[in-house]
């Protein structure tokens, strides 16, 4: 049995959406410590770490473990429906085989949708070694990317120990977007050598439509390897992104 | 020396939203124009050459050929009545949408026409074939307003009944003036003959095709539904599509007649999208094929390799080819989409919708997920624009001939370079998914073996 009543409804629906770019169907599981879902992409590129711990919620009952599995496009559906103000109720009916979505605002709106029967994916827990660390806005980061996007489909992640550099070049040119550490939107930067790696743009695109929810992110990465990107959700809860970085070849 | 060509990246065409017809968001999505420039094709070299001087560089001018097939039907279609057996064939126009020219596609002769609106047919024959029966024919127009599906008078209801017939129906038409000499030829449509505007229309007794009569009276079923059902009950694609433009499918209140250009990507999009949901259920190949066709002087590669479903369409057009009457510049357009779908139509047009359609169904039939890219190189034989059927119907045969097999990505490269004209650099960097089976790094080489064993995107397999 699981229950649980948010106070923002928003905060899915924008966590919802950004999941919904990455997989069609999830597994959300529901213990006595929060909810949480883990999901990779179906090339293997990027994956999701999404944890909204009891905490986070006014109220959380949850008896055991319950494995809610549901298809993201009709959650989205119903998440969009959510209005300013609404709360978010989330029940699980095992019995009906159901997920309830209830938005509780100026009138009392219930939704359901049937559950999927989902194999749980293993996905190890990530270890990697980052040099350089990050946080900036979420709304800053969400504006350089919109800026290398109107030059190209990646972007190079450059840190040096004053600067977070991100870069692009494409047909129709090059930019630049620099937060140094006069850069009102940087708020912490902790890098000991210089690194840069690679990354496709579009997923950054796509898991960016997290940052309605999110106030800041920490950006963690190394020359050449994953990056990690954690957006701090309201009440202590996390939603954390790794992404595969493309081979460089110059 | 010659200079190297310089590539340009361009796009064109555009069909506007008809979500009046779409209850799939999907489909809508396919057909949503996207913010894009058009360069179109210069033209007015040819009012200086009118066909004499070969100033377009073309091996046969596309204008004198059609003019060539035209005066062969001319005598038949001077009077104002003309009877033939249509195929049966219709027209919907665009221009004045809402309000449209819809009538039968009527030859100059009775008999077994069936083939002239049939393109599943029409692969292996050249443009002289295509042109002489598809320009024979007359559309046979009045204007009517899209919404008269619900309600049609006599004209539109014999239309109608034409339209579903299983087999060539005679039909005698009078216009109020002979038909003007204006033919449709374009990248979409397959060609159409002389407009005329008809006065009255006889048709013989019809032979009504079950499946599209039942989906006709099925005034609850939605339009995308009997789309569906039509084609599992093994109804062509041509037929679907020239039923959709009738409005003869959809919830009642809801029909309407579709422009010929639009109803042929809906019906495209409507059955590959449903495909790609099937295909996303199936293991995933374990080994790379190449297919080949080549066909009016184009080259189509479809290559399918291991991976998640994706699927990438790229056109190269070199100079002096169709759509590209400069002499020094190669154009390449392609679009391309993930696992989870385009967000936009397509800046290529139908034919990325066709060949997916192609590329689906052949999936679907081997019950097997796989990312797939279309390579195409259109050559200066390619003088005439015949419709999206060519593309939908090369891919197809390029399918049902056997493939190259390779076991490594970088053999499928080699192929490639050795295939084309175009260099395989230039390939390469225009094509995503190339791009990412190079370049992107995969999670699970930095995170060790990644368990999945949900059946999707998951198992491999032969």
């Amino acid at each position: 049995m699981f229950r649980a009543l948010f106070h923002d409804a928003r905060t899915w629906r924008y966590v919802v959406d950004a999941i919904s770019t990455l997989v069609d169907e999830g597994l959300f599981k529901a213990t006595e410590e929060g909810l949480r879902l883990r999901a990779m992409d179906p090339s293997h590129v990027a994956m999701i770490d999404f944890e909204m711990p009891r905490d986070a919620f006014d109220e959380y009952e949850c008896e055991g473990e319950a494995k809610i599995g549901v298809n993201f496009d009709e959650m989205k559906k119903i998440m969009r429906r959510g209005r300013s103000g609404d709360s978010l109720e989330l029940i699980h009916d095992a019995d009906k085989k159901r997920l309830i979505l209830r938005f509780r605002g100026k009138s009392v709106r219930t939704f359901s949708i049937p559950l999927l029967e989902l194999e749980e994916e293993e996905l190890p827990e990530p270890t990697i070694e980052f040099k350089g660390l990050a946080i900036v806005t979420a709304k800053a980061l969400n504006e350089a990317i919109k800026d290398i996007a109107i030059t190209s489909d990646y972007v190079k992640i450059q840190m040096t120990p004053d600067a977070l550099i991100l870069t692009a070049s494409g047909e129709s040119g090059e930019v630049k977007v620099e937060f140094t550490r006069e850069s009102e939107a940087l708020l912490d930067l902790d890098a000991s050598e210089e690194i840069s790696a690679t990354y496709t743009l579009s997923y950054l695109q796509d898991v960016l439509k997290v940052v309605g929810a999110a106030d800041t992110v920490k950006l963690q990465f190394s020359t050449n390897m994953p990056i990690r990107l954690d957006f701090n959700l309201p009440g202590g809860g996390r939603f954390t992104y790794f992404l595969a970085p493309r081979i460089e070849t110059e | 020396m010659e200079e190297e060509p310089k590539i340009v990246k361009l796009a064109r065409k555009k069909i506007p939203w008809v979500g009046h017809v779409i209850d799939d968001k999907r489909v809508a999505q396919d057909l949503l124009p996207p913010d894009v420039t058009y360069k179109v094709p210069e033209r007015s070299i040819c009012l200086e050459c009118r066909g004499a001087r070969n100033l377009c560089g073309k091996k046969q001018c596309p204008i004198v050929l059609k003019v060539f097939s035209y005066l062969k039907v001319r005598p038949l279609i001077e009077s104002d009545v003309l009877r033939g057996s249509s195929p049966p064939g219709v027209f919907v126009g665009r221009i004045g949408y809402p309000k449209v020219f819809v009538g039968p596609l009527i030859p100059p002769e009775i008999g077994d026409t069936g083939a002239y609106d049939t393109p599943e047919v029409w692969f292996g024959w050249n443009f002289g074939d295509i042109i002489d029966f598809r320009l024979k024919m007359v559309r046979a127009c009045f204007k009517t307003e899209v919404r008269k599906a619900t309600n049609p008078d006599r004209l539109l209801s014999n239309t109608i009944e034409l339209a579903i017939s299983s087999t060539p129906v005679d039909a005698e038409t009078r216009f109020r003036k002979p038909p003007k000499k204006v033919f449709l030829l374009d990248d979409e449509v397959q060609p159409m003959g002389p407009l005329g505007l008809v006065e009255d229309l006889q048709i013989s007794s019809v032979k009504t095709d079950r499946r599209l009569e039942k989906v006709f009276y099925d005034t609850d079923m939605k339009a995308s539904e009997a789309v569906l059902e039509l084609y599992q009950k093994g109804v062509p694609v041509s037929k679907i599509q020239r039923a959709f433009s009738m409005g003869i499918m959809g919830v009642g209140k809801d029909r309407r007649l579709v422009p010929t250009r639009w109803s042929i990507t809906a019906v495209d999009s409507i059955i590959s999208n449903h495909l790609i949901d099937r295909v996303k259920d199936f293991p995933q190949l374990d080994e790379y094929r190449i297919y080949e066709v080549n066909y009016l002087d184009n080259r189509f590669l479809v290559i399918f390799m291991p991976g998640p479903w994706t699927y990438e369409s790229i056109e190269v057009w070199f100079p002096e080819t169709l759509w590209n009457p400069t002499h020094d510049s190669i154009f390449v357009i392609g679009d391309w989409e993930g696992y989870q779908g385009r967000r936009n139509y397509a800046r290529m047009g139908g034919c990325y919708y066709a060949a997916r359609l192609a590329v689906t169904e052949k999936l679907v039939k081997e019950k097997r997920q796989a990312t797939v890219l279309i390579l195409r190189e259109a050559h200066s034989g390619y003088v005439m624009p015949v419709g999206v059927w060519f593309v939908r119907e090369s891919v197809r045969r390029a399918l049902m001939n056997p493939p190259l097999r390779f076991e490594d990505f970088k053999e499928v490269i080699d192929y490639i370079g050795g295939r084309f004209r175009f260099p395989l650099g230039e390939w390469i960097k225009n094509s995503r998914i190339l791009l990412d089976a190079l370049r992107q790094e995969k999670l699970s080489s930095f995170l060790g073996d990644i368990k999945t064993n949900r059946g999707r995107n998951s198992s491999t397999a032969r």
